[in-house]
C-alpha cells in the first residue's frame, strides 16, 4: 500500500507542475505512474475464493520420523497476479526439505501446491491457517488473509521409545495374575521357595526326597516350594519441576527424566504389569493405571505434553499425591533429586512403598555445559561430593538409586543396574 | 531472464535515467547542475547497498521533482519522459525483488518475471507514444484540455483511493 502511495504522490507532482506551469510536457511525464496505477487496479486480486487443503503424513510420529506436510490452495475465484503463501510452523519444529512458503501466479480453477518434511521435538503441533498475500503485478494493492485449512491439522510428536531389557522389581504386594514379578508367595513358579510336607495331589516331580531321608518319621514326605510370579501395580514418576531441571540455564535434562519413562513404561507395559503415571510439575498430571498398548499409547501422548513446570505449590513435594498408588506399590521416580525431597521420599518407602529412583546425573550434565576451567572443576568436585551424600541418604533409607550418567544409553543403565534384583544388606542397597 | 538479473536491471534502468537527465541538462547548457543527482542516485545506493527500504521511493519521488524543474526549464521532453520511465521501471523491478528476496522456491518464476518486463515495457511504450502524438499533433493546453484532464485525475484517484482502502497493508 505504502507503493501505492508512493505513486499517487509522483503523480500528483507532475501533474499539479504540469497544470500550474500550463506544460504539457510535463503532464505526459505522469504517464509512467499513472499506467502503473492503472495496471495495479487493473491486475488487483481477491483472495477471498481460496480454498486450501492439508494433508500430514502421520498424526502421530516419533522425534526420528520426519512429518511430510503438503497444502493444496486452489483458486475458485478470478486469475491472482501474484500469490504470497505462508505457512505457520511451529517455532520448535525444524525444516529439514522443501519450503514453507511459496509465491506464485493462480489462474482462476488452478491449484498450488505447497509440500516440505519437517522434524521437531517431543509435543503436540497445530498447523492451523495459511498467511495468504494476494497482490497485482506492481505490489501496489494488497489482500491479506489467515486462511483456514481444511483436512489434518495435528499431529503429535512422541518421545522415542528406547527398547530396554526386563526390569527387576520386588514390589512388596502384586496382583492376582501371572506376571515376572516374584510374588513373595508359594506356588508355580520357576524360583525356588521353601519346603513343606507333601499333601495328597501335590506332583511327585517336586518331592524333596533329601528332606523326607533326613526326617525322623519314615513315611513323612516332603515338596518343594516355588515361588509365584505375578504382575503388579507401577506407578512412573516424572519430576518436571524447574528447580529440579533446570542446570547451567538448561532445561535439557527433563528429557532425559522422559526418555527414562517411556522406556520403562514400555518395559513395564510388555511385562504385563498394570502401569500408571504421574507428572509432577505444573499440576497433578495423573494417567490412570492400565495395561498393554493402549496404555503405552497414553503414557506415551502425556509425556509428549510435559512442559516444565513452574507452580510454585508443587515446587516442593509436599503436595505428592501418593494416595493415587496402590499400597505397598512399586513407584519408580525419574528425578534429579533435591535435598529437601529426601524426607518426602523416606517417608513413602516408611509408608510400605518400594521406590526406585532413576537418577539422571545432573553434576555430569552441568558440568559439560559449563566452560571447563579450574573453578568448575572444583565446584564440580563439590557438587558431586553433595550429589554422592544426598543418594547415600536415600539407599540408607531402603531406597533403591540408580545414578544415571545421560551420556550413556537408558538400556545400558537397565542391563548393568537392573536386570537383576538389588542386594538389601541390613535394609541399603549396595 | 532470471531472477538474480533482475537487480542488475534495476540498477541499470536507474543508470539510465540518471544519464538521461544529465545529458537533458547538458544540452540546456547547465552542467554543474548534475551535481543534484547525486542525491537520489545516493537514496537508491542506499536502497541496493544498506537494504534502506525509503531508498528506492526518495530516488523517484526526487527524479520527479527534477523533471518537473527540467519540464519548467524547457529541458528536451524526450530525455526527460525516458527518465521517468527508466526511473518507474527500475523503482517496479525493484520493488518486485524485494518481494521475492524471502522466497528461495518460485514457482512459475519465468512467468513472473516475463509478465513484469513486459507491464513496464508496454508501460514505457505507451508513455513514448503519447509523447509523440502531443508533439506531432502540437496539442495545447487549454482550459478545456486542463478541465477534462482534471476530470480524468479526479476518478483515476477516487479509484486508487477506493483501491487503497480495501488494500490490506
Amino acid at each position: 500500500m505504502i507503493r501505492a502511495f508512493i505513486l499517487v504522490i509522483v503523480a500528483l507532482i507532475l501533474i499539479i507542475g504540469g497544470l500550474m506551469g500550463a506544460n504539457g510536457a510535463i503532464l505526459i511525464l505522469a504517464l509512467p505512474a499513472i499506467l502503473t496505477l492503472s495496471a495495479g487496479v487493473f491486475f488487483a486480486s481477491d483472495t477471498t475464493h481460496l480454498v486450501a487443503n492439508r494433508w500430514l503424513s502421520a498424526e502421530k510420529m516419533t522425534t526420528n520420523d520426519a512429518l511430510a506436510v503438503e497444502v493444496n490452495i486452489t483458486n475458485n475465484g478470478a486469475d491472482i497476479a501474484e500469490l504470497h503463501i505462508q505457512d505457520t510452523l511451529h517455532p520448535h519444529l525444524t525444516l529439514i526439505e522443501g519450503e514453507a512458503s511459496l509465491i506464485t501466479p493462480l489462474k482462476a480453477g488452478e491449484t498450488a501446491t505447497l509440500s516440505y518434511l519437517v522434524r521437531g521435538p517431543r509435543g503436540n503441533y497445530e498447523f492451523p491457517n495459511l498467511q495468504i498475500g494476494a497482490t497485482d503485478r506492481f505490489g501496489l494493492f494488497w489482500r491479506r488473509l489467515n486462511l483456514q485449512v481444511l483436512g489434518k491439522t495435528k499431529t503429535t510428536i512422541i518421545p522415542q521409545v528406547n527398547r530396554i531389557g526386563q526390569i527387576a522389581i520386588r514390589p512388596r504386594v502384586t496382583r492376582s495374575y501371572a506376571g515376572y514379578i516374584p510374588a513373595r508367595i508359594a506356588g508355580s513358579g520357576t524360583n525356588f521357595f521353601g519346603v513343606r510336607e507333601y499333601r495328597p495331589g501335590d506332583s511327585l516331580r517336586h518331592l524333596n526326597w533329601k528332606a523326607a531321608a533326613r526326617h525322623d518319621h519314615a513315611n513323612q514326605l516332603f515338596t518343594n516350594e516355588f515361588e509365584q510370579d505375578r504382575i503388579a501395580d507401577v506407578g512412573l514418576i516424572v519430576d518436571a519441576r524447574r528447580r529440579g531441571v533446570h542446570f547451567a540455564g538448561d532445561d535439557g535434562i527433563l528429557e532425559f527424566n522422559i526418555t527414562a519413562a517411556s522406556a520403562f513404561a514400555e518395559s513395564f507395559l510388555s511385562d504385563g504389569n498394570r502401569v500408571s503415571l504421574l507428572v509432577y510439575g505444573n499440576y497433578i498430571n495423573w494417567t490412570v493405571p492400565g495395561y498393554g498398548r493402549a496404555q503405552k499409547q497414553r503414557i506415551l501422548q502425556t509425556l509428549s505434553q510435559i512442559t516444565v513446570g513452574t507452580s510454585a505449590v508443587f515446587d516442593h513435594l509436599t503436595y505428592f499425591p501418593k494416595r493415587l498408588f496402590p499400597a505397598k506399590s512399586q513407584l519408580v521416580v525419574f528425578s534429579t533429586v533435591l535435598e529437601d525431597d529426601i524426607e518426602y521420599l523416606r517417608r513413602l518407602r516408611g509408608q510400605g512403598y518400594s521406590v526406585l529412583i532413576v537418577s539422571p546425573d545432573a553434576v555430569a550434565y552441568e558440568a559439560s555445559l559449563l566452560p571447563d576451567i579450574h573453578y568448575n572443576n572444583t565446584g564440580q568436585r563439590i557438587a558431586r561430593i553433595e550429589r554422592e551424600l544426598l543418594l547415600r541418604k536415600l539407599r540408607q533409607a531402603g531406597i533403591q538409586v540408580v545414578n544415571w550418567n545421560t551420556e550413556l544409553p537408558i538400556a545400558d543403565l537397565v542391563e548393568t543396574q537392573l536386570s537383576n534384583p538389588m542386594v538389601s544388606q541390613g535394609g541399603v542397597f549396595r | 531472464m532470471k531472477r538474480s538479473n533482475l537487480a542488475l536491471l534495476s540498477h541499470v534502468l536507474v543508470g539510465f535515467a540518471a544519464l538521461s537527465f544529465l545529458f537533458s541538462m547538458f544540452l540546456k547548457g547547465f552542467f554543474l547542475g548534475g551535481i543534484w543527482l547525486i542525491v537520489p542516485l545516493s537514496a537508491y545506493i542506499f536502497w541496493a547497498i544498506r537494504d534502506f527500504r525509503s531508498g528506492i521511493n526518495l530516488m523517484l519521488i526526487l527524479l520527479a521533482a527534477y523533471c518537473i524543474i527540467g519540464g519548467i526549464r524547457e529541458q528536451n521532453p524526450w530525455l526527460l519522459a525516458l527518465t521517468m520511465i527508466a526511473a518507474v521501471s527500475a523503482w517496479n523491478i525493484g520493488g518486485f525483488t524485494e518481494r521475492l528476496k524471502p522466497f528461495e522456491t518460485i514457482s512459475h518464476e519465468a512467468v513472473l518475471v516475463r509478465n513484469q518486463l513486459l507491464l513496464n515495457g508496454i508501460i514505457g511504450g505507451l508513455t513514448l507514444l503519447a509523447l509523440l502524438i502531443s508533439q506531432t499533433i502540437n496539442l495545447t493546453l487549454n482550459i478545456w484540455v486542463a478541465l477534462i484532464l482534471a476530470g480524468f485525475i479526479a476518478f483515476g484517484l477516487i479509484t486508487t483511493i477506493r483501491y487503497l482502502q480495501e488494500s490490506d497493508l
